[in-house]
C-alpha cells in the first residue's frame, strides 16, 4: 500500500480524522499536491460515486466520504494554490423556486466538489432571477445545476432555463437538471444540457460537460 | 348485502374475497389528535417551530411540511450532547377532547379510526439535526445516536399508549420514510442495528394496544422488507413501484400486506392524458393484486386535483371489476 492508497482508502471509509494527517504525510514525503488530489482524493470520490450509482453505497457513506475528502482538500489547498492549480470547473447549484428539498441537491454539490469543481450553493427555493444574477456576476460559471423534488415545482426548472435564455446567458453555461420526478424526456423538453439519475452520475457528467 | 369499506379492507388484509380492490386508507377516519396538532405548522410558506423545536416550512402548494434545518437553527448540533440540547415534548396537559369526540362519532362497522403518528425515529433524528449531520452521526457516533433514538422511541411508545387510552384506534399510521426513490437512506446493516430493535419495541406496543400497524414509507424499502415483516408491520403503506413489488410479495410470502403500487409522479403532470392515468391503474392492479393482500393506490396523494380524481374513479371502477373477475381461491 502506498500513501496514496492509504488516503484513498480513508476517504472511501469516510475516516476524516485519518485523511488530513495522511495528506500532510504525503506532502512531507514530497509528493505532488495535484497527484495527491487526483489519485488519492478525487479517485476515491469517483469510486464511491460509482458504487452509489450501482446502489452499493448509501447516502451517509457518500456524505462521510465527501467530508473526509474535504478534510484532505483543506490541507492541500495552499499547496495547490502555490502550484497554480485551477479547479476543474465552476458550478452553481440550487433547488428551484417553491421547493425546500435539499438532500439530493447537497449530494450533487458534494460529488461535483469531489471531482475538483468549485461549487456555489444557492440553497433551496431559488428563484430563476437568483440563478441569472449569479451568472451575471460570475462570468466564470461553467455549469448551472437545478433540482426539484415535487411535480408541482418541476416547471420552475423550465422557468429557470428560460430566464437564463432571456438574459442572453444561455450560451455561456451548461444546465444540468435532476430530482426524483425529473426524467431525460423532461430535461429534453425544457432544453437542459444534461440529466442524470443520481449524484454520482451527475459528477461524472459535469466533468464531461466542461471538458467537451 | 354489500360489504362496508372496513369489511372490504379486512377481507383483503385477511386474504379473503373482497368486493373491490382499493386503497386501505379510503376506509379510515384519521384523528387530528393534540400531539399531531402540536407538531403541525401553518401552510403559509413561513418558518415555524414544531413541538420539538425543529424549524419547518409548509409551502402552500406542497403536499406537507418540510424541515428547514440549518447550522444556526438545528436543535441537536452535536449528537454526543443530545441530552443537553434536546427537550422531549411533554404529553401532560394535552386536550384530547376534540379527538375523543371525533373518534366517538365514527361508525366503526363502516370505517376504521386511525391514529396518525408522524415523524418516526429516523425522520425525527434528521428533523433534530438536519439530514447531513444526522446521516454522518449514524456512522460516526452510533452509540450516542442510538441513545437519542432510544429516547425518541420511549416518547413514541408513551404517545401510542396515550392515544390508545383516549381514542381506542383500530389502526395506527406510523410515518417514517426510511429511503428515497433510489434506495434506503441508511445502509441496511446500520438500519438493522439502529432502527430495527427500537421499531420492534414500538410494534409490540402498537399490537398490545390492539391496533393494526400501518407503516408509511413512500420510498425504496426493498432491502429490508423481510425485516419489516419480522418487526410486525402489518401493512406497508406507500410502496412505490421503483421497488420490485412482485419480488417482495414472493420474498415475504404474503406476510407483509402493502398499499401503493401506482407511479404517482409519472401521472401527475398538468397535461397527463386521462388514458395514461387509467392505464397506470390497470398496470398496478393487474400486476400486484394477483398475489393477494395488496391495496392498490397512490403511495402519496397526487398533487393535481384533476389527476387525483381520475385516478380514484378508475381505482373504484376497475378495482371492483377485477375483484369480480378474479375470485380468491
Amino acid at each position: 500500500m502506498t500513501i496514496i492508497d492509504d488516503i484513498s482508502s480513508a476517504v472511501l471509509r469516510g475516516k476524516r480524522k485519518e485523511v488530513a494527517p495522511l495528506v500532510q504525510q504525503a506532502l512531507d514525503e514530497g509528493l505532488d499536491p495535484e497527484a495527491i488530489l487526483n489519485d488519492g482524493l478525487v479517485s476515491a470520490m469517483t469510486e464511491i460515486g460509482e458504487r452509489f450509482s450501482r446502489n452499493e453505497a448509501f447516502v451517509p457513506e457518500m456524505l462521510v466520504a465527501a467530508r473526509a475528502m474535504s478534510a484532505g482538500t483543506e490541507v492541500l489547498k495552499p499547496h495547490l494554490a502555490e502550484a497554480g492549480a485551477e479547479p476543474v470547473g465552476r458550478a452553481v447549484i440550487g433547488t428551484v423556486k417553491g421547493d425546500m428539498h435539499d438532500i439530493g441537491k447537497n449530494l450533487v454539490r458534494m460529488m461535483i466538489e469531489g471531482k475538483g469543481f468549485e461549487v456555489t450553493d444557492l440553497g433551496v427555493d431559488v428563484a430563476p432571477e437568483q440563478f441569472v444574477t449569479f451568472i451575471q456576476e460570475n462570468d466564470d460559471v461553467d455549469i448551472v445545476c437545478c433540482s426539484a423534488l415535487l411535480t408541482t415545482t418541476m416547471p420552475e426548472i423550465g422557468a429557470t432555463i428560460r430566464a437564463i435564455e432571456e438574459a442572453g446567458l444561455r450560451d455561456r453555461v451548461k444546465v444540468m437538471v435532476g430530482g426524483a420526478p425529473v426524467t431525460q424526456a423532461f430535461a429534453d423538453e425544457v432544453g437542459a444540457d444534461a440529466w442524470t439519475p443520481d449524484a454520482g452520475a451527475a459528477a461524472a457528467k459535469a466533468v464531461e460537460l466542461v471538458r467537451g | 348485502m354489500e360489504m362496508t369499506p372496513r369489511e372490504n379492507m379486512m377481507a383483503i388484509l385477511e386474504g379473503r374475497q373482497p368486493e373491490w380492490y382499493g386503497d386501505f386508507q379510503s376506509a379510515v377516519e384519521i384523528m387530528m389528535d393534540p400531539i399531531w396538532k402540536s407538531d403541525s405548522v401553518a401552510r403559509d410558506g413561513l418558518e415555524h417551530k414544531d413541538s420539538w423545536g425543529t424549524v419547518c416550512v409548509f409551502p402552500p402548494d406542497a403536499p406537507g411540511k418540510h424541515p428547514h434545518v440549518t447550522a444556526d437553527n438545528a436543535v441537536v448540533t452535536d449528537v454526543t450532547k443530545w441530552r443537553e440540547q434536546l427537550v422531549i415534548p411533554s404529553l401532560d396537559g394535552l386536550d384530547w377532547s376534540e379527538a375523543e369526540a371525533r373518534a366517538a362519532s365514527v361508525d366503526r362497522s363502516e370505517r376504521f379510526v386511525e391514529y396518525f403518528n408522524a415523524q418516526g425515529l429516523f425522520e425525527r433524528s434528521h428533523f433534530l439535526m438536519g439530514m447531513e449531520e444526522a446521516f454522518c452521526a449514524y456512522l460516526e457516533e452510533p452509540e450516542a445516536m442510538f441513545e437519542m433514538l432510544t429516547a425518541i422511541a420511549d416518547y413514541k411508545k408513551r404517545s401510542i399508549k396515550e392515544a390508545a387510552r383516549r381514542l381506542k384506534p383500530d389502526v395506527i399510521f406510523f410515518q417514517d420514510d426510511w429511503g428515497s426513490k433510489q434506495n434506503l437512506f441508511l445502509p441496511p446493516d446500520v438500519w438493522r442495528e439502529m432502527i430495527k430493535p427500537l421499531q420492534t419495541e414500538i410494534a409490540q406496543v402498537i399490537h398490545e394496544c390492539g391496533m393494526i400497524y400501518v407503516h408509511h414509507a413512500d420510498c425504496i424499502c426493498e432491502p429490508i422488507v423481510e425485516d419489516m415483516a419480522e418487526i410486525g408491520i402489518d401493512i406497508w403503506q406507500g410502496v412505490i413501484p421503483q421497488n420490485d413489488i412482485v419480488a417482495i410479495q414472493e420474498k415475504t410470502g404474503g406476510k407483509l400486506a402493502m398499499i401503493g403500487g401506482i407511479d404517482g409522479p409519472a401521472i401527475d403532470a398538468p397535461d397527463t392524458p386521462e388514458a395514461d392515468i387509467v392505464a397506470e391503474v390497470h398496470r398496478c392492479i393487474d400486476t400486484y393484486c394477483p398475489a393477494g393482500r395488496f391495496f392498490p393506490g397512490a403511495p402519496a396523494p397526487l398533487l393535481r386535483v384533476r389527476n387525483g380524481e381520475i385516478l380514484n374513479a378508475e381505482l373504484e371502477r376497475y378495482g371492483r371489476q377485477w375483484a369480480a373477475e378474479h375470485p380468491v381461491a
